[in-house]
């Protein structure tokens, strides 16, 4: 079976002024359709910029990136929007929610460009905020704001539902709860999700964890018996 | 510790955000530069005009009058208070090649002219003329007839070439002359006028050098001298007449004493020689019968004579009988007598002898004796025979002789006496000549002297109709172009008060606003250099340092690029003949600016500092709490809400929750399109009001201003005015009248119309406000709208009029009408006779005019020469001059549309880089989730351009406020205009913010372009 990603040999150099960042080099590594994939590293590592890459935010110095059969690495900055638009879920570690819309409004939000999404209150049922959708971010808990976040990110119906760190500004039965909805909804959903984070405990959830450091890809652990998110502890 | 760093970090920040910081000076350097150069303007026209009139001394005051002035008056003038100097002049306004020129004297001390070419007249044959329409070398000649009593010369050469202050307008104003409209104008030496009194007296104010014309002081003290010259008008009036009178019957007296001498001189000789008519006609007579008499007499003496000598005849002829009878007897005759005396005497010659011999006694003696004897007797009786013969014939010879004698003498006295009748006959003749003669000459005479009489009886009719000289008094708007400069600048002068401190307003808002803004982005910075350990004062410093350099900058740049600029674009639209604009630059002004906008400045950033840092260094360091989401009024109505689609409500909603950025929006750009509204809502009023006036207002073609005031249209006028294709004339009385309440002056117009019928066609009046028609009927007082905005007075208010002679009449208002050019009360006959005292008599036509193929200006000729009009006046060409007079503000209205749209310029770039970068989070949101970049413009585009579009919206309502309170204010200061905008100043003025919106939009989009997603995201900083 063909990956639904595959990252190869991706190199992604950062230039501010005269210093040139190598922020990754030579990097590899591939998710299959469905899976729940954790990257996993430290601070600086190369993760966000995996994910940026993954999401189309960017384009990769060097190397390729195919997303279902998709030469991505290659896409023009308007292909990438509508790469984004299409196939992409995003969420975020400080759930950049828009303040000024509601919990329905932010999923619609990002319904209303996506010919096959889902439906917003259907989805935010789905994320257990059925009583909430009418509700601004600023009146929900962090926890509740990257439910918001995921719902909205799912009910585009993408590919790739990718999360940067969504617990990271969570507490730890908060973060736990988001992981347990991440692992749901991909299983359930079949929605291939890459995860990044720095706590290791999360990392026991995935179907492939992807250990990075200083920019590569230190190695590729297949778990043959995910645990569920529950059932970790933190 | 030291701050060098800290004021480093300020020029570091200005380099960093320089657009900020340039936008910052913008607005600042146009707010400063608008407010200062329309505030210099005035000053900077006023400068120059002043200077202009101060060096050509143009007069203060121009007297005119119907019946010329004199020395006396001149004397008389001189005594006022306040008068500098007074010079009588002449003027004529002559017509030349088929144009009406206006011929003045070269004056020293008044009205002089700026020489611009050639050299002034030395002759009395030169002339310097007007610029604009000569030539050095040109001859300019006076076509008129009859001058020899005016004017020496009649032809002139230029040889310089003027421009005279009493002509500063584009136009050379109205004349009494050919076809009224005065088309140049020359001077020449004064020694060319041969009138009998002046044409016009000047006057120069003792004003002095500080009082600047147009000033409210130099109107204060022209108002003076104005009331003291009318005080002496009526004097100097009555004097004048006094003298014309006294002159003209003084000629008169003269006249008649000469007739009266001449007639009983001529009579006396006529009665001289009709005396010695008839005389010789008596002695004629006399003669005649006396020749009769004579006649008579001869014939008497003819016949008795001629008795006599019949008598005398017979009586010779019956003694020739007896003689012829006695000789018969004797058998004689005459002729044989002779011989019978002889033989006779023979015989007794014989016989004697015989008896001598013989004896005496013897018989034969005595027979012998007695035959002697015998014989003797014989002898004797023969001998008186011959002596009765003798005596006889020569009684016969005498009497013939006696009868030729008489017929000779009779002859010769009936010669005499025929002679005598011819001498007569001629004599006859003669006399009857001399009485032909007498009679005729006589006759003449009579009617020479009737004639004399009857011209003596005119010339005292004339004495009697002699008009009371009137006096008029012109202030400086008799120069052409005064009143219009002087309207033009109080325009500027309001549009100055007003309109920068609107932008000020905007500008100081905006800048606050940035300002706040800055120091919000920076609560990082604040927190840090606080918890540094720098003191709040040492940090606002640098703040102040940032606003300030840009205050600074901005102020100086704005007052001396707004002094440059501003003046002269105004002025280049200004079609006025006056010298070039020297710009001024008032430093107190700038002072007041300069720490005005410092001090509004200091107090924007030292407040929103202050604000800022009143919060702990901790909490600044967070990032500011993040704006709460909130249901707005809106969603509350369900029904509405729910059928906004999503992108609707997240732009409702958003402008709700950036309340201050959308107010800010609003401020700025309902500002912008306010001023650009009241900008192109001028100009409406300033086009407008010539089709107003002379086109909705009245609605009659042409004034014609009567020569004679008359109480009806007489045969011969209408006649006229037909021949004219004059149709449905009207007579109004047109006079002038002042109105002075508080020291405020304001010429107007009473008008009067002869009939209400006319009066509704031609005058179409209606009520200021609810422009509901107004009707004139008795005891009406309709007064136009300036004179009630002016005076703050409507109806049922008493209004105090002044006539030229200060008669003072009372009347109350009945209604304010709708007006633009010139103030009119209107008043009908009735209301006149009873207000003003007088029977009304009308001085002005107004009246439709059919003819088609006729210009204005052969009709107004026709007019003129006819003697019935003195001028007349068109309805469209009052449209023309005055569009002519108002485009002098284009310059202003051009102006503000500039810095109005600056204004929004700057306001909505400083707005969209707030939106943005407060919005950067929320738009890299977007940007990840896959919306496309113009989905992503649109998204905080629809609320720029609803907001745009409210702010469009309420900036049409505040316009049209401040249009209203601009137009009220120039209204009160110089002219009505007309208050209605027009429909497509609304759109225009919507467009244009519409476009700079849109522009602003546009350049957004490339700044939205730009966000970087992964950057955004980060994390909170
Ligand atoms: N936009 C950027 N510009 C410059 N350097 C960057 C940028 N993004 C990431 N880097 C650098 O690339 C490296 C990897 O960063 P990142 O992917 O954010 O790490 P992680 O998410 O694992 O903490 C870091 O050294 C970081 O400094
Ligand atoms: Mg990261």
């Amino acid at each position: 079976m063909v990956p639904l990603i595959e990252f190869k040999n991706i190199k992604k150099e950062y230039v501010i002024g005269d210093v040139k960042i190598t922020a990754l080099d030579n990097c590899s590594f591939s998710v299959d359709k469905g899976e729940l994939v954790v990257i996993l590293g430290p601070s600086g590592a190369g993760k966000t910029t995996i994910l940026n890459l993954l999401g189309g935010m960017d384009g990769p110095s060097d190397g390729q990136i195919f997303v279902d059969n998709e030469k991505v690495h290659e896409f023009s900055k308007r292909q990438l929007v509508e790469y984004r638009r299409r196939d992409i879920g995003f969420v975020f570690q400080f759930y950049n929610l828009v303040g000024n819309l509601t919990a329905l409004e932010n999923v619609e939000l990002a319904c209303q460009i996506c010919p096959n999404s889902f439906k917003p209150k259907a989805i935010l049922e789905q994320v257990g905020l059925s009583d909430r959708i009418a509700n601004f971010p600023s009146q929900l808990s962090g926890g509740e704001q990257q439910r918001v976040a995921i719902a909205r990110a799912i009910a585009k119906n993408p590919k790739i539902l990718l999360c940067d760190e969504p617990t990271g500004a969570l507490d730890s039965d908060t973060g736990q709860r988001i992981i347990s909805l991440l692992q749901k909804t991909c299983k359930e959903m079949n929605m291939t999700t890459v995860l990044i984070t720095h706590n290791t405990v999360i990392a026991d959830i995935a179907d492939k964890v992807i250990k990075v450091r200083n920019g590569t890809v230190k190695s590729v652990l297949i778990n043959e018996e995910p645990k569920k998110a529950d059932e970790i502890a933190w | 510790m030291s701050y060098i760093l800290l004021y480093k970090n300020t020029l570091l920040k200005i380099k960093k955000s320089l657009g900020r910081y340039i936008s910052l000076l913008i607005i600042i350097m146009v707010g400063v530069g608008f407010y200062a150069g329309i505030q210099m303007t005035t000053p900077d026209v006023i400068k120059i005009a002043d200077t202009y009139y101060k060096e050509q001394e143009l007069m203060d005051f121009k007297i005119v009058s119907s019946m010329g002035l004199t020395d006396d008056d001149v004397s008389a003038l001189k005594l006022l208070d306040g008068v500098k100097d007074v010079v009588a002049s002449y003027s004529l306004d002559v017509q030349s090649r088929g144009m009406v020129i206006r011929v003045h004297a070269i004056e020293e001390k008044v009205n002089v002219v700026k020489l611009s070419e050639g050299r002034m007249p030395i002759l009395d044959t030169e002339c310097v003329a007007d610029n604009r329409k000569h030539k050095v070398g040109d001859i300019v000649e006076i076509t008129d007839k009859d001058m020899e009593d005016k004017i020496k010369n009649t032809e002139f050469t230029v040889v310089g070439l003027i421009e005279s202050a009493l002509y500063l307008a584009e136009d050379y104003g109205s004349t009494t002359a050919g076809n009224g409209k005065l088309s140049s104008f020359i001077f020449i030496n004064k020694d060319n006028f041969v009138l009998e009194a002046y044409t016009e007296i000047y006057i120069i104010a003792k004003t002095g050098n500080g009082i600047a014309a147009y000033s409210n002081e130099y109107k204060v003290f022209t108002v003076k001298l104005d009331e003291e010259i009318n005080r002496i008008k009526s004097d100097r009036e009555s004097a004048r007449y006094y003298e014309i009178y006294n002159n003209a019957s003084g000629i008169i007296a003269e006249k008649e004493t000469e007739l009266n001498t001449q007639k009983a001189k001529a009579e006396k000789e006529f009665y001289d020689a009709k005396k010695e008519l008839d005389t010789n006609s008596k002695k004629l007579q006399e003669g005649k019968k006396e020749l009769e008499e004579q006649e008579r007499l001869i014939t008497e003496t003819i016949k008795t004579q001629n008795e006599e000598f019949d008598l005398a005849k017979q009586q010779i002829a019956n003694n020739w009988k007896e003689i012829n009878f006695a000789l018969s007897y004797m058998g004689l005759t005459q002729e044989t007598l002779d011989l019978a005396i002889d033989d006779l005497n023979s015989t007794i010659a014989y016989m004697q002898m015989q008896l001598e011999g013989l004896p005496v006694d013897s018989i034969e003696y005595a027979t012998i004796s007695n035959a002697i004897l015998e014989s003797l007797e014989q002898l004797e009786i023969v001998m008186q025979l011959k002596s009765g013969i003798d005596t006889l014939s020569v009684q016969e010879r005498q009497l013939d002789e006696g009868i030729a004698l008489f017929n000779t003498e009779m002859e010769k006295a009936k010669k005499e006496i025929e002679n005598a009748k011819n001498e007569i006959l001629t004599n006859e003749k003669k006399l009857s000549d001399g009485y032909i003669e007498y009679y005729s000459n006589l006759a003449k005479f009579n009617t020479e002297i009737a004639d004399a009489k009857k011209q003596l009886e005119e010339a005292k009719d004339e004495l009697s109709d002699i008009d009371q000289p009137a006096w008029y008094i012109f202030n400086r708007d008799a120069a052409v172009g005064y009143a219009e400069l002087e309207s033009s600048i109080q325009i500027v002068a309001t549009v100055a008060t007003v309109f920068p401190l609107f932008f000020i307003l905007i500008a100081m808002l905006m800048t606050s606003n940035s300002m706040a803004r800055m120091i919000t982005e920076e609560r990082g910075e604040l927190g840090t250099l606080t918890s540094l350990g720098y003191k709040d004062r040492n940090i606002v410093s640098t703040y102040l340092l940032y606003v300030l350099s840009a205050t600074g900058i901005g102020a100086v740049a704005g007052f001396f690029i707004g002094c440059n600029i501003i003046p002269q674009v105004i002025w280049s639209n200004f079609v006025f003949r006056l010298p070039p604009l020297v710009l001024q630059y008032n430093m107190q002004t700038f002072g007041i600016i300069f720490a005005v906008t410092f001090a509004l400045m200091s107090a924007v950033t030292i407040v929103t500092c202050i604000r800022e840092l009143k919060q702990k260094p901790a909490a600044l360091l967070r990032p500011p709490p993040p704006k709460h989401g909130q249901q707005i009024f809106l969603e509350k109505i369900s029904f509405v809400w729910r059928r906004l689609s999503f992108t609707w409500k997240v732009t409702i909603r958003n402008m709700f929750r950036y309340k201050k950025r959308a107010f800010m929006t609003i401020v700025g750009v309902a500002g912008c399109a306010a001023l650009l509204l009241t900008a192109f809502g001028i100009h409406d009023g300033i086009s407008g009001i010539g089709q107003k006036q002379y086109g909705d207002i009245i609605q009659y073609d042409n004034m014609i201003i009567l020569k004679t005031e008359t109480n009806a249209i007489d045969k011969e006028l209408k006649t006229f005015l037909d021949s004219q294709q004059i149709t449905d004339p009207l007579l109004i009385r047109q006079s002038a009248y002042k109105i002075e309440i508080n020291k405020k002056t304001l010429e107007t117009y009473l008008i009067v119309p002869q009939n209400n019928e006319g009066f509704e066609k031609y005058f179409n009046l209606k009520n200021s406000t609810t422009k509901n028609h107004l009707t004139l009927n008795d005891n009406d007082v309709v007064i136009t709208q300036r004179i009630a905005k002016v005076y703050k007075i409507g109806n049922n208010d008493v209004i105090t009029i002044k006539d030229t002679s200060n008669n003072r009449y009372n009347l109350t208002i009945t209604g304010v009408a709708e007006n633009y050019i010139s103030n009119y009360i209107y008043i009908n006959a009735q209301t006149y006779e009873e207000q003003i005292g007088k029977q009304v008599t009308f001085n002005t036509i107004v009246s439709n005019n059919k003819a088609e193929d006729i210009s204005s200006s052969e009709l107004t000729e026709n007019f003129i020469d006819s003697g019935f009009a003195i001028n007349m006046f068109f309805s469209k060409d009052g449209i023309e001059s005055v569009r002519n007079h108002l485009d002098n503000l284009s310059g202003v209205i051009i102006l503000i549309l500039v810095v109005s749209s600056i204004l929004a310029i700057v306001v909505l770039y400083n707005l969209t880089a707030i939106n943005i970068s407060e919005r950067t989070r929320e738009i890299a949101t977007l940007k990840v989730l896959g919306f496309r970049d113009s989905e992503t413009n649109a998204y905080i585009y629809r609320e720029a351009i609803i907001l745009t579009t409210i702010s469009i919206a309420i900036g049409m309502v505040i316009g049209i406020l401040l249009h209203t309170f601009i137009l009220d204010l120039i209204e009160i200061n110089a002219i009505s205009l007309y208050k209605n905008i027009n429909w497509i100043s609304f759109i225009m003025s919507g467009t244009i913010t519409m476009a700079i919106s849109i522009l602003m939009q546009a350049i957004t989009y490339f700044k939205l372009k730009k966000i970087d997603m992964i950057q955004s995201l980060k994390s909170v900083e």
